[in-house]
C-alpha cells in the first residue's frame, strides 16, 4: 500500500521554559506513542529536522504567548503552574509541572488531529496532491499580485484585495467563530494570491459575522466547475485541530523568498471536495445554521467516501442518516428522530454534502423521483429481503464487534 | 433449526475478496486458488478460480456463508444461485486494474436485483490520485438507478472491511425498515 509511508509526517516537540524532569517526562512519552500512526514524533534537539515537519511547542505560561505570537508553531501548549488563572485565550492547555496523563491525553489529541489528515486524506491526495503554494501558483487559475507592503500592511485581506482592484474576484471572507487565531491573519503584508483566487481567509471570531453558506455553495460549485483546487490559509487547517474532524496537512514556506501571508500563515492547496467538508465542519455546527425549512423533502443523492472520513462515519447515527436520506427523501425532523444521530454530526452531514452538491432540499409538493422503478424480480428480492434480515444484522453486528 | 445466510463479496482479481472474507470469517477461508497464468496484467502468485468460502456462526447456531465470488466467465452460470436469498452483496475492485469499471459492470448487471434493493455496497481500492476518484463508479451505478455506498477502502485493513459491512448492515435495516 502506497500512502502509509510515503505519508509519514514529523511531528517535533519543542519545549521552552520547562525543567530537565519535564523533558524526560516529554521524551519518554514521545518514545511512547512515536509510530503508532502515520507520525513520526520526536524531540527537537537542535538537529536539522526534515522542512515538512510539524513544530509543536510546549511553552511555560510565561513565554507561552510570545511563542504564539512568534508564529511558526503548528500548536503552542501553554504549561501554567498550579494554582494560576487558566490563561483565557490558550486552547491548549497543561499543569506545570507536567502531569505524564495529563500529557498523554494531549499527545493523544493531537494525534488524531494530525494522523486523521496523514493516514485517510494524504493516502488519497498525496503530497503532489496537497502542493504548497509556490510550485502551485503558476497554474492558470492562481496567480501572485505583489503589493507594497507599507500600503497594505495595516489592512485586512479582504481590503487588500480590494485595493488590488480585485473586489470581484470569487473571494469569501469567514468568521469562524470556533477559531482562535487572531493574531495570524490581518494585517498582512508581502503577496496574495488574486486571479479568480478562490481563497477563503479566515479571521478571528467573535466580531459578529457568519459564513454565508448560500453565498459559499456558490463559490465551491465555482471552484468546482474550474476544476481548480482552493487555496486556503493554513491557519484554516491549523487551528481546526480544536475539532474532533480536524486535519492538518503538509505546508512548506514559498521557496521564492518572502512570505505569502504574515504572520506565520501559509496557504495550501486542497481538494474541493475536501474543502467544503472542512468548511462544513467550521461552519456547520447546528441545524439552524442550515436554515432548512421544517416540511422540506431532503434527499442524498450520493453517498460521501466514508472511507476517507473514517471517524466521523463511526460515530453514531452517521452511516444510518446516510442511508435513510439516499434511500427516501425525508423531513429534516423525521431524519433527526429516525437517526438519532447529534444534532452537530447531522448539522456536519448535512451542510457538506449540500456544499458538495448532493443534497437536495425541495418543498414535498415538489416532484422528486427518488427511487428507481424496480422490476418483478428486483421487487421479489426485495421480498426477500423484508423476510427478515435484519434480525440477522442485529446479531452479526454483536459477533464482529460493532 | 438453524438457518443460512449468505454474504456474497464479488469483484474482478486482486480486488481483495479473499482478504476481505479473511478478515471476518471465524475459520480460514477455503480458496480454491491456483498460480495466476495472467500475470501480465496482474503480479499475484494465486488466484481464485471458482468460489472463497468463509462462515461466522451466529450465537443462535444460524451461520452465515461467505462467498467470494471472481468474474471468470466459465463460472457465471452460479451466480444467479449465489444471488437467490442473499443477505447483500460487497462489490469490490482495484482501481489500478487496467479497467476495473468494466470487470464490475459485469457484476452490475448480474446482481441487478440485489442492488436495486440497495443491499450492496462498493469498496474500491488502489485510487488515482485525482479529483473524486471515485465518480466513474458512482456515474456507473447511477445509469442503472442504483444507489449504494461507495467508498474507497484498503481491505488488507479489518477498518476498511468493517465500513463496508457496517454501511451494507445499515442499508439492509433501512429497506427493511428495521432500524431502530
Amino acid at each position: 500500500m502506497r500512502a502509509e509511508t510515503l505519508h509519514r509526517i514529523s511531528v517535533r516537540i519543542v519545549c521552552l521554559g520547562l525543567d530537565e524532569r519535564d523533558i524526560v517526562v516529554v521524551r519518554s512519552l514521545l518514545r511512547l506513542i512515536d509510530g503508532r500512526r502515520n507520525i513520526s514524533w520526536g524531540f527537537h534537539d537542535g538537529m536539522e529536522e526534515a522542512p515538512e515537519a510539524v513544530t509543536v511547542m510546549i511553552a511555560h505560561v510565561s513565554v507561552a504567548d510570545a511563542c504564539r505570537r512568534a508564529g511558526g508553531f503548528a500548536k503552542v501548549i501553554c504549561a501554567f503552574p498550579d494554582g494560576e488563572p487558566v490563561p483565557a485565550d490558550a486552547d491548549l492547555l497543561l499543569h506545570h509541572p507536567l502531569r505524564a496523563a495529563e500529557l498523554l491525553t494531549l499527545l493523544n489529541r493531537l494525534e488524531e488531529t494530525f494522523s486523521f489528515g496523514t493516514a485517510a486524506f494524504l493516502a488519497r491526495f498525496p503530497a503532489e496532491a496537497v502542493k504548497v503554494s509556490a510550485g502551485g501558483m503558476a497554474e492558470e487559475d492562481v496567480r501572485i499580485s505583489s503589493f507594497p507592503s507599507q500600503t497594505v500592511q495595516k489592512r485586512t485581506v479582504p481590503e487588500s484585495l480590494r485595493q488590488a482592484g480585485a473586489p470581484d474576484r470569487a473571494m469569501t471572507y469567514l468568521n469562524p467563530p470556533h477559531a482562535s487565531h487572531p493574531a495570524d491573519l490581518p494585517p498582512m503584508g508581502g503577496r496574495l494570491p488574486t486571479v479568480g483566487a478562490l481563497v477563503a481567509f479566515l479571521q478571528d471570531g467573535g466580531q459578529g459575522q457568519d459564513a454565508d453558506l448560500f453565498d459559499s455553495r456558490g463559490w465551491i460549485a465555482r471552484l468546482r466547475g474550474k476544476q481548480t483546487k482552493a487555496w486556503v490559509s493554513s491557519c484554516f487547517m491549523l487551528e481546526s485541530g480544536a475539532s474532533p474532524r480536524a486535519e492538518i496537512f503538509r505546508w512548506k514556506p514559498a521557496p521564492d523568498g518572502g512570505p505569502l501571508l504574515e504572520p506565520g500563515d501559509r496557504l495550501v492547496e486542497i481538494e474541493t471536495d475536501l474543502f467544503a467538508w472542512r468548511f462544513a465542519g467550521f461552519f456547520c455546527r447546528d441545524l439552524a445554521t442550515l436554515a432548512i425549512p421544517e416540511q422540506s423533502e431532503l434527499h442524498l443523492k450520493r453517498w460521501p467516501d466514508f472511507g476517507v472520513l473514517p471517524q466521523f462515519s463511526s460515530r453514531p447515527g452517521v452511516l444510518l442518516a446516510t442511508a435513510l436520506l439516499t434511500q427516501q427523501p425525508r423531513s429534516l425532523p423525521d431524519l433527526c428522530r429516525e437517526s438519532k444521530a447529534s444534532e452537530a454530526d447531522l448539522s456536519y452531514l448535512l451542510g457538506a454534502c449540500w456544499l458538495c452538491g448532493w443534497l437536495h432540499c425541495r418543498q414535498p409538493s415538489g416532484e422528486m423521483q427518488m427511487q428507481p422503478s424496480i422490476t418483478a424480480a428486483e421487487a421479489e428480492n426485495n421480498q426477500a429481503g423484508k423476510k427478515g434480515f435484519s434480525a440477522v444484522v442485529r446479531s452479526l453486528r454483536k459477533v464482529l464487534g460493532f | 433449526m438453524a438457518q443460512e445466510y449468505k454474504l456474497l463479496f464479488a469483484g474482478g482479481m486482486g480486488a481483495g475478496k479473499t482478504t476481505a472474507i479473511t478478515a471476518i470469517s471465524e475459520i480460514p477461508p477455503v480458496s480454491t486458488d491456483v498460480a495466476n497464468s495472467d500475470k501480465k496484467s496482474f503480479d499475484k502468485a494465486l488466484t481464485t478460480v471458482t468460489l472463497d468460502y468463509g462462515r461466522i456462526t451466529l450465537p443462535s447456531g444460524d451461520r452465515l456463508r461467505l462467498y467470494g465470488i471472481p468474474g471468470q466467465k466459465r463460472f457465471r452460470f452460479m451466480w444467479p444461485m449465489l444471488e437467490q436469498g442473499a443477505m447483500g452483496v460487497v462489490f469490490l475492485a482495484d482501481a489500478s486494474r487496467p479497467d476495473p469499471l468494466a470487470e464490475l459492470e459485469i457484476f452490475f448487471d448480474a446482481f441487478a436485483g440485489i442492488l436495486a434493493s440497495g443491499r450492496a455496497v462498493l469498496g474500491v481500492g488502489r485510487l488515482p490520485e485525482q479529483h473524486d476518484a471515485l465518480n466513474i463508479y458512482i456515474e456507473s451505478l447511477r445509469k442503472r438507478d442504483f444507489s449504494i455506498p461507495v467508498f474507497s477502502v484498503d481491505v488488507r485493513q479489518k477498518k476498511g472491511v468493517m465500513l463496508l459491512l457496517d454501511a451494507l448492515f445499515t442499508q439492509i435495516e433501512v429497506a427493511e425498515g428495521n432500524y431502530q
